[in-house]
């Protein structure tokens, strides 16, 4: 039985739709986490779970007991925000323990438990300063503490890195990707960022306009978007998106891409044997070579823009512009004409209509 | 190639602040030139006394060979875009872009003729006659770019010009700005502290720290060849991996010694001068696309942790009680956590530091 269930959730306000039909699920000690652009509904859906906003219809069960109708403060979860209300004015053990003395705890239970987290989280030298003499992962991990300190049976957190920069970041997810493993603790994680998602989640579920689109483990998702608007949102650098013309045949499809024509081995999901498409293939799948090859289609490169382990490099063939993410030791100037080298295995088609995947994977 | 603004030996205090300490660089016709550091390292000051909003203690600027030092920012020829949108919100994207050309007061045929030029290239013409307020945050940000293009200057100076917009139009801004810096061909001096923006704009980044200049040099210089510690840290994501450590001399062999932990570094002998700093402290740094997991690696160590990193696996490899070593690997490779692996490192990309100055022992002649 799954730990956390929602079911058919949607929540309107008057004629706008902000979430709908939601279901997903997520089992104890995994952290499940929502991906999604700004305004998405992400933290809307977070509320809901905790309580503090009525879904329009729809249930929810924590290990099959319906809490649709239970108040916030009889879930026993947790919810850590974007900019957590750390109480400047204090140090940073009464801010744990705030949680503890609300619940008139004695006083010697709350000092054990404060320790106990503190340790935990590697806090224990700040407890006694300031929130304003701290870094921004300090009072990050303040705020993930208050929220612990209570032995939540669900953590809900939304954004609760975005403020940091690039640099801890980096580190703060690897950190609370492991503290997460150790404690065991279950947890909804919400983030703008699709990179994010992919490495912190057990599973990931991307948010759309108020829906999800998809829902599944990360390698599943980067392997197979399951439409254009997913495999939009997770592609950082930029997707390549192209209007082509389809024929398919017993052996495969074949993809007119302007003067190009590409086999693709597989079968599609539409009931047309031909007909418009939209075909995608990330920065990073494509091989660039200075020989020419049978298969190569030549370019000449427009721009290259270096990301460090990588080159990001716009190469012209004809009158596309196709973005290619090439290795930093190949020395590629701007220029220079090179061959191209497109895996059909690793281009993707959309109805252009729906956005629905029409290669069955 | 002839140089637009040569910055000589600039420096300047705020108080008891050194804020620019002894600057000198310049900035070629026709490229992207970086300013890259973290907050409060300089390169906004440094930026300002070019523009002429600030006055150096010490030391001139030549902007088109001529000394500007002294002349207020109106007669620099140099036009300056913020980090926050100076666009006039009641007015048409048109009159805003218009609105420097009118002040020199150009005939109404040039200002038109330059103006729908400009739109056109910044992909702006459906929105000229749009009130400028009402245009999304990254086209308001093209306006101030716009406005500054028709007047032509010398050198185009621009202040974090994208730190405001959300992480995937920062993407997108990334490649247009540079796709347009090609096309017109025009000067730019641009200031970050986003160390991906800077390897994606520039010809040539310039990184402070502790408002001096500490390397310039192509992305790639400074990404594959950092020439001291600080600019390593700062620069790539994930940031390099780090080893602390003594360097020992046995026989022939020099080894990199912390608590159990032995790293050979004979192979690094043709790179770096090792026999100075035998018996010191010193920081070995590699990144993880600079190391392979191979059976015959000289370092060993257990699988902490396995992170999805776009198409490859980042391996956390912890390799002695408090070093964890991060190497990236295919995600086709037969791995879990907890397992023992070795790994081997690429010689001609390990970094090694003196701990005490941060520089390379560089071999004398070697570059």
């Amino acid at each position: 039985m799954a730990f956390l269930k929602l079911e058919n959730i949607s929540k309107k306000y008057n004629d706008i739709i902000v979430l709908e039909n939601i279901s997903l699920s997520i089992e104890k000690g995994e952290i499940l986490a929502i991906a999604g652009p700004p305004g998405s509904g992400k933290t809307t859906l977070l509320k809901i779970i905790a309580g503090l906003i009525k879904p329009t219809s729809g249930r929810i069960y924590i290990e099959g007991i319906d809490i649709t109708d239970t108040p916030p403060y009889l879930r026993g979860f947790s919810m850590v925000f974007e900019t957590p209300p750390i109480y400047p004015d204090r140090p940073g053990y009464e801010n744990i323990a705030f949680p503890l003395k609300l619940r008139k705890l004695p006083e010697s239970e709350i000092r054990k438990r404060v320790y106990e987290v503190a340790e935990l989280l590697g806090i224990k030298h700040i407890l006694n300063r300031k929130p304003s003499t701290y870094s921004g992962g300090e009072y990050q991990r303040v705020a993930l503490a208050r929220a612990l300190v209570t032995n939540p049976r669900l953590l809900l957190l939304d954004e609760p890195f975005r403020n940091l920069d690039a640099k801890i970041r980096e580190y703060m997810v690897v950190w609370f990707k492991q503290f997460q493993a150790k404690l065991g603790v279950t947890i909804v994680y919400a983030t703008h960022d699709p990179l994010e998602a992919l490495t912190i989640g057990n599973n990931v579920a991307i948010l759309l306009n108020g829906r999800v689109k998809q829902y599944g483990s990360p390698i599943d998702i980067l392997r197979n978007p399951a439409s254009y608007d997913v495999d939009e949102f997770i592609s950082i650098p930029a997707l390549n998106a192209f209007k082509v013309y389809f024929k398919s045949d017993v052996e495969g499809v074949l993809i007119h891409l302007n003067s190009m024509a590409i086999k693709k081995m597989a079968k599609l999901n539409t009931e047309h044997s031909e007909g418009e498409a939209i075909a995608t293939i990330r920065p990073t799948d494509i091989m660039v070579s200075r020989s020419p090859s049978e298969k190569a289609i030549m370019g000449k490169v427009e721009l290259i823009q270096y990301l460090g382990t990588n080159i990001l490099v716009t190469i012209r063939v004809n009158d596309l512009s196709i973005r290619i993410v090439v290795p930093k030791d190949m020395m590629i100037k701007e220029g220079e004409s090179v061959y191209l080298t497109l895996d059909p295995s690793k281009i993707r088609l959309y109805e252009i209509s729906s956005g629905h995947r029409l290669d069955v994977v | 190639m002839e140089a637009e603004v040569v910055v000589n030996n600039i420096s300047k205090r705020f108080g008891d602040t050194v804020a620019v300490d002894r600057v000198s660089f310049e900035v070629y016709r026709n490229e992207v030139f970086t300013l890259l550091g973290p907050s409060g390292c300089g390169k906004t000051t440094t930026l300002r006394i070019i523009a002429g909003l600030e006055r150096p203690d010490t030391g001139r600027i030549y902007i088109g060979g001529i000394d500007v030092t002294d002349l207020p920012p109106q007669k620099r020829d140099v036009c300056l875009v913020f980090q926050e949108y100076a666009v006039f919100p009641h007015m048409s994207v048109y009159e805003n872009i218009a609105f420097g050309l009118k002040v020199r007061k150009a005939s109404s045929d040039t200002v038109h003729r330059k103006v729908v030029e400009a739109a056109e290239t910044l992909g702006l013409t459906q929105y000229l006659s749009s009130r400028a307020g009402g245009i999304s945050l990254s086209e308001q940000q093209k306006i101030a770019l716009a406005r500054c293009m028709v007047v032509e200057p010398r050198v185009l100076l621009l202040d974090e010009p994208l730190t405001l917009v959300d992480a995937r139009t920062r993407e997108r801004m990334r490649r247009e700005l540079r796709e347009i810096q090609r096309k017109i061909g025009i000067t730019m001096l641009y200031v970050t502290h986003d160390q991906l923006e800077a390897l994606m704009l520039s010809d040539r980044i310039a990184v402070m720290n502790r408002g001096r200049l500490v390397q310039v040099g192509t992305p790639i210089e400074i990404y594959d060849n950092p020439q001291n510690l600080f600019v390593a840290q700062f620069i790539g994501s994930p940031t390099m991996n780090f080893i602390e450590g003594v360097l020992r001399k046995y026989g022939e062999s020099f080894i990199l010694e912390r608590d159990d932990l032995k790293i050979p570094l004979d192979n690094l002998a043709e790179y770096y001068d090792l026999e100075r700093l035998v018996d010191r402290e010193v920081v070995v740094g590699f990144r993880p696309e600079d190391s392979s997991i191979d059976v015959k690696g000289t370092i060993e160590g257990s699988i902490e942790l396995i992170e999805i990193v776009g198409d490859k696996l980042a391996l956390h490899i912890r390799v002695s009680r408090d070093v964890i070593l991060k190497v990236y690997t295919s995600i086709y490779e037969d791995i879990s956590i907890g397992s023992k692996v070795r790994f081997l490192l690429n010689p001609s990309k390990v970094h090694v530091f003196d701990k005490a100055t941060g520089r390379k022992p560089l071999l004398i002649g070697a570059k």
